[in-house]
């Protein structure tokens, strides 16, 4: 089944990505054809999933206090701050 | 021959020899920067010196994906508009710490997410062999500045054959190592299951001499490799009988004829003379990699992705009145348009249980497939050889990363070296090798880079085998 501009709207406004009708329909179109050559080749694979190649481990280390980055340093990229935090637009209402 | 254009094991022994200083190497070198735009450069680096160490000197670019402290950073994105980190990758510290002068950040596609440099968002680089003609990406910047002569050597990140790509577009070596072989800690990247640190440079000994720099464990990437390096550059150089992997019945299917015939010729000319005893192989899964890290990815990309909303770093929506208006419209303004249909197709992919099942868990699969097919491979041979791309720069018809892009699925080691001209063009050879087996390869290719002997400059007419 074709995705639709809707779904692609949809799916916009779960990742927080603001679309417009046209914007929708033009990454459906780009998308159908992704999927369908998806589904040709894919199906019917029966191999264990292989998620990561790396040996991945666990990296332990002594329970100690390490050097954290200074908070103006943190800040400084931020586009809004206020008395040494993030500033953002109200959350909780009066 | 001028330093700008040198290699980098030239511009060492040019210094030993005391017939330039590391200073007169930086400034010849932007001096180029300087006198011919290719747009390779996102911006230069200001406080680029020389030091001392094995890298003594040597004009590095990185790609702008690489973080680098106190310069802005954005990996070709407006969402990252101003982000300067307040911290080093640690290549870069690498890189400095052995006396590399990092000249300068260069260009990519938004997060490395195309591999046309047409897509890039941040200006528009040439391929410095032809005007108007594409370098290929995503490290299309790197590739133009070192084949420009505008650094002797470039790094940048590799998911799919961004390194290798735009190193066979523009006639040098691209190299990716192991998965984990350099540390990735303050690389931005997208889909990190895939991306590996990609070297360009102009001949193998030059990767050999950076790799070793580079190669290592770091407790910042708790993916990257322990273990050590045997001596690179010493081993370079010792001839080895090796069992070479063709496959000319998928080459055939996939190359356009004349890159086709630049491989052939080269196997036919090169393999006795090299001791190398080639093997006639099947790859018949090369599409099935290709969507298979295509969605994978995409995958990636959409959870990597979210962190970018405009609170603590980078572009941010102006006057926006809630939480959701504030992230929606950031990410609208700031992601481009390959960037917002990766993340949703990643999304669409990960969001509803059956598209999971159907798409990315099936991906994995194909990933397990394509994995084992490798590992039976390196039974029959030691290496397999393969057009880096199927076509020639600017042509734009067949998935570029069709002969890369299986490497980056499991995480090998591989290598482009240029090995002709067609039209004009650079064609690019590629060699892969089984993980963990970067000497094998770089002392096959080092092989193979003499024979070819290749001039990787536009001027030098540059002549394949």
């Amino acid at each position: 089944m074709p995705v639709t501009k809707e779904e692609i709207k949809r799916l916009g406004e779960i990742i927080y990505l603001d679309l417009t009708d046209e914007e929708s329909a033009r990454f459906a179109d780009l998308l159908n054809p992704v999927l369908k050559k998806a589904d040709e080749l894919l199906e019917g694979l029966e191999e264990e999933p292989l998620r990561h190649i790396s040996q991945l481990r666990n990296r332990m280390r002594e329970d100690e206090v390490g050097i954290p980055m200074p908070k103006e340093k943190v800040l400084a990229n931020a586009a809004e701050t206020q008395d040494g935090c993030f500033r953002v637009p109200r959350i909780l209402e009066d | 021959m001028t330093i700008a254009g040198m290699s980098v094991v030239e511009i060492l022994e040019g210094q030993q020899r005391g017939e330039f200083t590391p200073e007169e190497v930086l400034r010849a070198h932007l001096d180029r920067i300087e006198g011919e735009d290719v747009g390779a450069f996102l911006r230069l680096c200001p406080a680029a010196s020389p030091g001392p160490g094995p890298l003594q000197g040597v004009p590095v670019a990185l790609g702008d994906e690489v973080c680098t402290e106190g310069v802005e950073t954005t990996a070709g994105s407006r969402i990252l508009a101003g982000f300067v980190p307040p911290y080093q990758a640690t290549l870069a510290a690498k890189l400095q710490g052995a006396g590399a002068a990092v000249v300068g950040k260069t260009n990519l596609t938004e997060f490395g997410m195309s591999f046309d440099m047409e897509d890039a968002l941040c200006g528009r680089t040439q391929n410095p062999w032809r005007s108007g003609t594409t370098p290929g990406g995503a490290a299309g910047g790197a590739a133009a500045a070192v084949a420009a002569g505008q650094a002797a050597a470039a790094v940048a990140a590799d998911t799919g054959g961004d390194v290798r790509i735009p190193a066979s577009y523009c006639g040098l070596v691209g190299f990716t190592p192991t998965y984990g072989r350099i540390s990735r800690y303050g690389v931005i990247q997208h889909a990190p299951s895939l991306t590996q640190v990609g070297l360009l440079a102009r001949k193998v000994r030059d990767i050999a001499l950076l790799l070793q720099v580079l190669a290592g464990e770091d407790p910042q990437d708790h993916t990257s490799l322990p273990g050590t390096l045997p001596d690179l550059l010493a081993e370079v150089g010792e001839p080895q009988p090796l069992r070479i992997g063709i496959a000319p019945g998928a080459y055939k299917s996939w190359a356009e004829g004349e890159v086709y015939q630049t491989l052939e010729r080269l196997w036919q000319e090169t393999a006795a003379q090299l001791g190398w005893q080639l093997v006639e192989v099947d790859l018949p899964w090369l599409d099935l990699a290709q969507i298979a890290r295509r969605l994978i990815a995409a995958a990636e990309s959409s959870s990597t992705l979210g962190r970018y909303d405009g609170v603590r770093y980078g572009y941010r929506a102006k006057d926006a009145q809630d939480m959701r208006e504030l992230f929606s419209r950031t990410r609208a303004e700031g992601f481009g348009q390959v960037v917002k249909g990766e993340i949703l197709l990643g999304t669409y992919i990960l969001g509803d249980k059956d598209h999971y099942e159907a798409y990315y868990l099936q991906a994995l699969r194909a990933r397990k497939l394509v994995y084992k097919s490798w590992q039976g491979l390196w039974q029959e041979v030691d290496l397999l050889l393969t057009p880096t791309t199927p076509e020639l720069a600017g042509r734009g018809k067949t998935p570029p990363e069709i002969f890369t892009g299986p490497s980056n699925l499991a995480g090998l080691p591989a290598i482009s070296l240029p090995c002709g001209l067609v039209d004009g063009l650079p064609v690019g050879v590629q060699l892969i090798a089984p993980a963990g087996e970067e000497g094998r390869l770089l002392r096959a290719a080092d092989a193979l880079e003499k024979m070819i002997d290749f001039a990787s400059s536009r001027n030098g007419g540059g002549q394949g085998a």
